[in-house]
């Protein structure tokens, strides 16, 4: 079996790779957090340093968290924010 | 030199000014050199703004003589959280990573004390971002840990941590702190600090670093609610360059005779706060010997902190997103600000959006109103905590049960109602929204019967 590719083929590969959707198995964690954490890291414009992707990962996990825990408290079916916009008037 | 107390109130000082018994040039070279070395001891100073100061004491002095005095704060040097702009001179927001921040204009709240006379004489210290990313160390400054103004080994509370301990240092006359969370009422405590955290929208935001947007306020901290109520007055009112600012005339001198104050369930006994229960029930007998009515109140129970919490992580990442994904996040001196900052940068729009119409549902808290006038609770259960231990291993609760004042925008004013091993306990006055009068008239009534916020560190 020939193991080369067009070179339209790699592009692909490789644009998909930067979506993360051809990222090897292997790669992926097994947790989901830890995915996320790694995926946020290589947003930022520096790598950050152990101590910081752990406290990053459990500072994540709590924003999660919250979501889960705010979902408990039921509020009025389409109630507004307490902040709507205001159409600013021409000086 | 003339002789004057540096601890002395803003009226005596005022009025020693007027009557010609110290110039501000004396009174600002009293304070720069408390500052030098009191106030740098316990890194409390971010800036020191010597050049500045002398111009503007030199300017206060000419007017004085000249019997043309702008205001009761007119040449009295003040100092402010590093948080607020001031034009050419760095403004750090106490960041190792803007360490060369200069904004070429002055925040509002600055510019109006200037205009009243004021000199100013330091930026104070700060945590870094007022602590947006979660921080869990005294040491989260650009400038170390801030110490507390009656004990170096104790932290002096944050964000506004050097407004709270050069105040009580005697390093300058009065000082201006912010609050999205607790940054004033926090500092004044552990500091045994008097400080106002006003209705939000009474005191312009512009020129002071967001860290929230719909829960920031700028506020005085001081040595007693009459300085309180001079600095507010001062900087309070409507700006055109913040929309937020709100147009009801400040009337802190309303007559409101005898007053309801509401107490909420406490939990001495869980946080173990013996002396703060002392403290507290002392407190309430002053009010009861004043003539006030004591009454038990409830708080409708709502996941206020949760709201907050989500606030300050999807407002503080959006304000400083750049600095987030940027390289200089890890200049930042708390590890639990860089991974805290990073993480808030995943807040759901829908997360942000429940907490913002939880605020309209949290309005029914108002209803406490209908019973009380104003709550009085402990700002903690101690005093500072330790300034070499986590915070998650030395912070205990604070008063009353978690309360939706931050997220209502309600006014406090904190002051000091005892102290436990040589440290100040506080204790505040919160009240409706607009209605920083009743703050003001329960704390300023309290002080004139006691005499806790009188006390000075022994070492200043």
């Amino acid at each position: 079996m020939d193991d080369k590719i067009s070179r339209r083929e790699f592009s692909k590969k490789a644009a998909l790779a930067g979506l993360g959707l051809a990222v090897p198995s292997a790669a992926i964690s097994a947790d989901p957090v830890q995915t996320d954490v790694e995926k946020l890291d290589r947003q930022l414009a520096k790598p950050l340093g152990s101590d910081a992707k752990k406290i990053a990962k459990d500072a994540l996990a709590a924003v999660q968290r919250n979501t889960k825990t705010r979902l408990r408290t039921k509020l009025p079916e389409n109630s507004e924010p307490c902040t709507i916009y205001v159409p600013a008037r021409r000086a | 030199m003339s002789h004057i107390d540096p601890f002395s109130s803003l009226t005596t000082l005022g009025r020693a000014l007027r009557e010609k018994k110290i110039s501000s040039m004396e009174l600002t070279q009293i304070y720069l050199q408390r500052l030098k070395t009191l106030g740098t001891e316990h890194r409390a100073v971010a800036e020191l703004t010597e050049s500045l100061a002398l111009k503007q004491a030199a300017m206060a002095d000419r007017r004085i003589a000249s019997g043309r005095t702008k205001s009761q704060l007119d040449g009295i040097p003040f100092g402010v959280k590093d948080l607020l702009a001031t034009k050419g001179i760095p403004t750090r927001w106490g960041s190792p990573g803007h360490h060369d921040q200069v904004f070429n204009y002055d925040a509002t709240a600055v510019s109006r004390l200037q205009d009243a006379g004021g000199v100013l004489v330091a930026k104070l210290s700060m945590i870094e971002l007022a602590g947006g990313g979660n921080y869990n160390v005294a040491g989260a400054s650009a400038t170390g840990a801030c110490l507390s103004a009656f004990d170096k080994n104790r932290w002096a509370g944050g964000s506004s941590s050097g407004s709270g301990a050069a105040t009580m240092l005697g390093c300058v006359g009065y000082s201006l702190g912010s609050e999205t969370s607790g940054s004033i009422i926090c500092p004044s405590a552990f500091n045994g600090a008097t400080g106002f955290r006003p209705t939000y929208g009474r005191v312009s935001r512009y020129g002071a670093m967001a860290l929230c947007w719909t829960l920031d306020k700028i506020g005085p901290i001081c040595r007693s609610a009459e300085d309180c109520g001079l600095v507010l007055n001062a900087i309070a009112g409507p700006d055109p360059k913040d929309f937020s600012t709100i147009s009801d005339k400040l009337q802190l001198h309303r007559k409101n005779g005898k007053l309801r104050i509401g107490l909420v369930k406490e939990s001495f006994k869980q946080n173990k706060a013996v002396e703060c229960e002392k403290a507290y029930q002392s407190a309430i007998s002053v009010y009861k010997k004043l003539g006030h009515e004591v009454v038990d109140v409830s708080i409708p129970r709502m996941p206020y902190g949760l709201a907050v919490e989500i606030i300050v992580n999807a407002e503080g990442a959006s304000a400083h997103e750049h600095f987030i994904r940027g390289e200089r996040l890890q200049m930042l001196a708390d590890v639990n600000q860089v991974g805290g900052l990073a993480a808030a940068l995943e807040t759901p729009a829908t997360d942000y959006l429940w907490a913002m119409r939880l605020r309209t549902e949290a309005l029914k808290a108002d209803s406490v109103w209908d019973k009380c006038d104003g709550i009085f609770t402990p700002v903690f259960y101690h005093a500072a905590v330790p300034a070499d231990l986590p915070f998650d291993k030395s912070f205990g609760d604070m008063g009353g049960s978690e309360g939706p004042e931050n997220l209502l925008g309600w006014p406090a004013l904190a002051f000091p109602i005892g102290f436990e091993a040589g440290a100040p306990l506080g204790g505040q006055i919160i009240g409706p929204a607009y209605r920083e009068d009743v703050c003001y008239q329960l704390a300023r009534e309290f002080q004139q019967e006691t005499k806790w916020h009188r006390a000075k560190p022994a070492h200043a």
